[in-house]
């Protein structure tokens, strides 16, 4: 009697689960984004035009590879650095152009970096998550990420304080928690700058939104006041770009290199009945100017793209650069 | 009288005090106080609609309780438990990025209960005893979900203030069966955002300090009554005397947990114990 109790109860409380048919598989995954994906608009995507294009397509018998190919199909256009699908046995697919492509991935090079300038003298955090060195009387500090390894820029302030200033090289970023790199800018600034505001999803409904979220850099400890020289590209992502943006407002810093990637909301993760997985943004960012830069990204100050041959001879240009500035 | 003897004087009496106490006690031959170690297997089905449409279900033997007793004229009874679970859809399964192998790892949930009752006994007839009274419940499941490489810590926490009854029958001199049930009344229920995070979570994220984020997380909660958040847990145990202190037995408990605003949670979970206490 217990046992029939309990069996009833289960089937009143837990939700009914998505199948497991090709058919049912297409239409969780178009209706998951549809719901919950942020920045539709900003990407200039109709979402319901994707549906009416592929879901003809897909029927009771469509294999596994052809259904695969259909979602990547479906999520391409979006070319969004945040939207990632993950299957078995298949290379992750990333719909944005750059890193799906690999486009100017070798246009960054960290060997050149640490023979030709750093002279093999240089710092790695805990697990790989800094280099810092000097280039001269320059702070050098290249993130591969975005985490608590930004403790390293009030460290080399402390350690050279008669540096000329410093560059922070955020090209290939991959992103992480921007909040630690926020909390370690504190002394970049002598007031409260607004850096950007966010609003996230909240239910199905298209303008189903969160209020608008201001985040703010604010001045703590003593004030670091030579110039900063923040290094871009377009495998500078989510928080990397976040970190980019907080840089931006500050009166003392120049970016250099090419426009980062665009993506600019938080990231959430979703799995549909056949074990496959993925990744969507969920928000709506404007800058402190008010303007939304997702899917077009924070463009330099100043523009300079290194070449393959010139890495190949040992020599950043974008790096150069940004040492010209000092 | 200097300080040094003074002090070896005061030392003295507290040791002798102390003896006397202990020794007085001991000469109480009832046991009024239990302590009780169990384990076992732990049946876990559960479905959080923030994180995953589906029901996630495992069955672990990473299941542990502990608890403490106490009962004059009122019982206390205090219950610590743990236990962990993974759960995927199809199994962990490769797949890959950049000339690596990379792994879709099974979602990881980690639940722990502390619980505190309070009950008086309000019959006793021949073989059969009840009591009533309430208790304060808290339950906090800490999660990870993986969907590709990308991982997400969740939590659904509950602290509630239940009633409760509890009823112990003597099958014999040695034997007895000993069961309970709670109900929680009102309950401060916190959860993940909708979708996973929003900027009031990040903000909560902000100071990088555990204690200060976890009560963010619980001021961020919301008190809820049975319309919203319904919970039942019941047991029920059978032990046998081994000597005049020591007792084994086994226990079956059953505890479902369902709250409805927005996205829905439902657990259920299903435990078989052993279980060896000491009456003291």
């Amino acid at each position: 009697m217990i046992t029939c109790i309990i069996t009833s109860c289960e089937k009143v409380f837990f939700e009914p689960e998505p199948a497991d048919d090709p058919e049912a598989l297409f239409e969780s995954f178009w209706a998951s984004f549809n719901e919950n994906y942020g920045p539709f608009e900003e990407r200039n995507m109709n979402w319901q035009e994707q549906y009416d294009l592929y879901r003809p397509v897909i029927s009771a018998t469509t294999m596994e590879d052809e259904l695969y190919e259909v979602f990547t199909s479906l999520l391409a256009p979006l070319n969004d650095g945040h939207t990632n699908l993950f299957a078995p046995g298949k290379e992750t697919f990333n719909a944005n152009i750059y890193f799906e492509y690999k486009i100017d991935d070798a246009l960054f090079n960290l060997a050149v970096i640490k023979n030709s300038y750093l002279q093999n003298i240089f710092e790695t955090g805990t697990d790989d998550s800094y280099y810092y060195g000097m280039i001269g009387d320059i702070i050098y500090i290249h993130f591969p990420y975005v985490y608590d390894n930004f403790h390293i820029i009030n460290t080399a302030i402390d350690d050279h304080s008669s540096a000329k200033g410093m560059i922070i090289d955020l090209r290939h970023n991959m992103g992480g928690d921007f909040t630690w790199a926020y909390s370690e800018m504190g002394r970049l600034t002598s007031e409260k700058r607004l850096v950007f505001s966010s609003k996230t999803k909240n239910g199905p409904a298209a303008d189903a939104f969160t209020e608008w979220f201001d985040w703010y850099i604010e001045p703590a400890g003593s004030l670091y006041n030579k110039k900063v020289v923040v290094l871009t590209d377009r495998y500078t992502i989510s928080a990397g770009e976040r970190a980019t943006m907080a840089f931006e407002v500050l009166p003392t810093a120049t970016l250099i290199g090419d426009t980062t990637n665009g993506a600019h909301s938080t990231m959430v993760g979703g799995e549909l009945a056949n074990g496959w997985t993925y990744t969507f943004p969920t928000q709506k960012v404007i800058s402190y100017d008010g303007n939304s830069y997702e899917g077009i990204g924070i463009a330099p100050d100043i523009v300079v793209k290194n070449s393959t041959e010139e890495l190949l001879s040992g020599t950043d240009a974008v790096l150069d650069k940004a040492i010209e500035q000092f | 009288m200097n300080l040094l003897r003074r002090y070896k004087r005061a030392s003295l009496s507290c040791i002798c005090f102390i003896f006397l106490s202990v020794h007085c006690i001991a000469q109480d031959t009832s046991l009024h106080n239990y302590f009780s170690l169990q384990g076992g297997m732990n049946m876990l089905k559960r479905q959080d609609l923030i994180f995953s449409p589906f029901i996630h279900n495992d069955i672990s033997f990473l299941n542990t309780e502990i608890r403490y007793g106490h009962e004059r004229r009122l019982r206390q009874d205090i219950v610590i438990s743990f236990s962990s679970f993974q759960s995927s859809i199809t199994g962990a399964y490769d797949y890959y990025s950049d000339g690596d192998t990379l792994t879709q790892f099974p979602h990881a949930f980690n639940l722990i209960d502390i619980n505190y009752s309070l009950s008086k006994k309000i019959m006793e007839k021949e073989r059969l005893t009840l009591y009533a009274g309430g208790s304060f419940a808290n339950n906090i499941d800490v999660m990870n979900y993986y969907y590709g490489f990308a991982s997400y810590f969740g939590y659904f926490a509950t602290f509630s203030l239940s009633g409760m009854a509890q009823v112990t029958y003597k099958i014999n001199e040695n034997s007895k069966i000993h069961a309970g049930v709670s109900v929680p009344l009102v309950s401060q229920v916190a959860r993940s955002p909708y979708l996973i995070n929003d900027d009031e979570f990040i903000q909560n994220n902000y100071s990088h300090n555990g204690v200060k984020t976890f009560f963010a997380y619980l001021a961020d909660g919301n008190m809820e009554t049975l319309n919203h958040f319904q919970k039942l847990t019941a047991e029920i145990t059978y032990s046998t005397q081994l000597s005049e202190r020591w007792e084994a037995g086994v226990q079956y408990s059953f505890d479902f947990s369902h709250y409805s605003p927005v996205a829905s949670f439902t657990s259920v979970e299903n435990k078989i114990n052993i279980l060896i206490k000491y009456n003291f």
